[in-house]
């Protein structure tokens, strides 16, 4: 897991042709062109196939017993993931719906003007969920890396229009932080990662299926020193044009590793029930 | 609130928070090495700014704060805006 440059894989131009279809095509048709697109993937991504293979080797009971199998349907769920969270954007949205799960929570903290750390991780989809705030009415600040950032604007800014939601970019000057605490201050939700970090970056350990992994350090001390309380929130794709989306209940804490151990553990749960939607592709029980 | 009353405050609330000892603070000492600053730590700072002077810092502001001085003057300057 330490391994990330804070950069995602893929093209710009791939994306674009994807907006193309999903435009012009529709949905459906995207998910085809993703049989000619994943393959490649899976073959040439050899370092996240392996991280995939490591992680999925640690989950008790897994319920498919191919790993190589469940793999590809992990490459081919991000694609569909992506296509959905490109239609989302692309005046899409209608035809897209959730059962949800805890979601009076989030709306609570929206109507009460609460602001609140939503801790997520690299499963399902975040933006289906911040979709579903946006919809309640809630402002969303995702703290996201430079790399990601920069790409994603260019894509919003070419062909898609306007982003369904704010974007704090970690920088070296810090100014993020500052950003992250002006927004708690104006009563907004904040969405962070919490399961991959670059090296160098601060961390903290808990326990994911009983092993010792290193987690991102910022989200758990920014919502306990921040005294705002936090949130997991998770989206899972169920099928075509269906989400399933789940909040805890807002919690205080004035303790980070409080925050990590219960964030690992319902981490734990998720990727035991949706393994062929864990998208972080760096091996989190990598020794730092 | 003068110069005086900022630093006693501040160096209070510095010893007890970064676990340091007293003597280690001098105005023309270096702040960020001093208090063996990481990046979350800055949380603490504009936290402890905010509750015990009531003004906010920006990333910009401490782009000028390379000693404890630059630290006390700029919570002064901040009060006085």
């Amino acid at each position: 897991m330490s391994k990330w440059s804070g950069r995602s894989k893929g093209f710009v131009f791939g994306y674009q042709i994807f907006i193309l279809f999903i435009k012009k095509l529709g949905v459906p048709a995207a998910y085809l062109l993703l049989y000619f697109v994943v393959p490649f993937y899976y073959i040439f991504l050899y370092k996240a196939r392996k991280s995939l293979y490591v992680t999925f080797k640690e989950i008790p009971e897994l319920k498919y017993s191919n790993l190589k199998c469940l793999i590809f349907k992990n490459f081919f769920n991000l694609g569909k993931t992506l296509v959905d969270n490109f239609a989302i954007l692309t005046n899409n949205k209608s035809k897209y719906s959730y059962v949800g799960n805890g979601e009076k929570y989030l709306i609570d903290l929206i109507n009460k003007s609460q602001p609140a750390i939503l801790i997520s991780a690299h499963i399902g989809s975040w933006n289906i969920a911040g979709e579903l705030l946006k919809e309640k009415g809630g402002m969303i600040n995702v703290v996201m890396y430079d790399g990601e950032v920069k790409k994603i604007k260019r894509l919003v800014e070419k062909d898609i229009g306007k982003s369904n939601y704010n974007i704090i970019e970690i920088k070296d000057d810090l100014s993020h932080l500052f950003k992250i605490k002006n927004a708690i201050d104006n009563k907004e939700l904040i969405c962070i990662h919490a399961d991959r970090y670059i090296e160098g970056a601060n961390t903290i350990t808990a326990r994911i299926f009983d092993k010792k992994v290193h987690l991102p350090m910022g989200p758990f001390v920014i919502a306990s020193k921040l005294n705002v309380p936090y949130s997991f929130v998770f989206c899972f794709r169920e099928s075509i044009y269906r989400y399933q989306f789940s909040a805890t209940k807002p919690e205080l804490s004035s303790d980070p590793q409080i925050i990590a151990n219960e964030f690992a553990e319902i981490l734990s749960e998720k990727l035991s029930k949706h393994p062929e939607q864990w998208f972080n592709y760096f091996n989190i029980f990598e020794n730092k | 609130m003068n110069l005086n009353e900022i630093i006693k405050i501040t160096n209070e609330v510095l010893v007890e928070e970064f676990e340091i000892e007293a003597s280690t603070i001098k105005g023309e000492a270096n702040f960020r090495e001093t208090l063996d600053l990481d990046s979350l730590d800055y949380v603490d700072l504009v936290v402890f700014v905010e509750e015990n002077f009531k003004v906010k810092l920006t990333a910009e502001d401490f782009q000028t704060v390379i000693t404890f001085d630059d630290f006390y003057n700029l919570i002064l300057r901040k009060l006085n805006e």
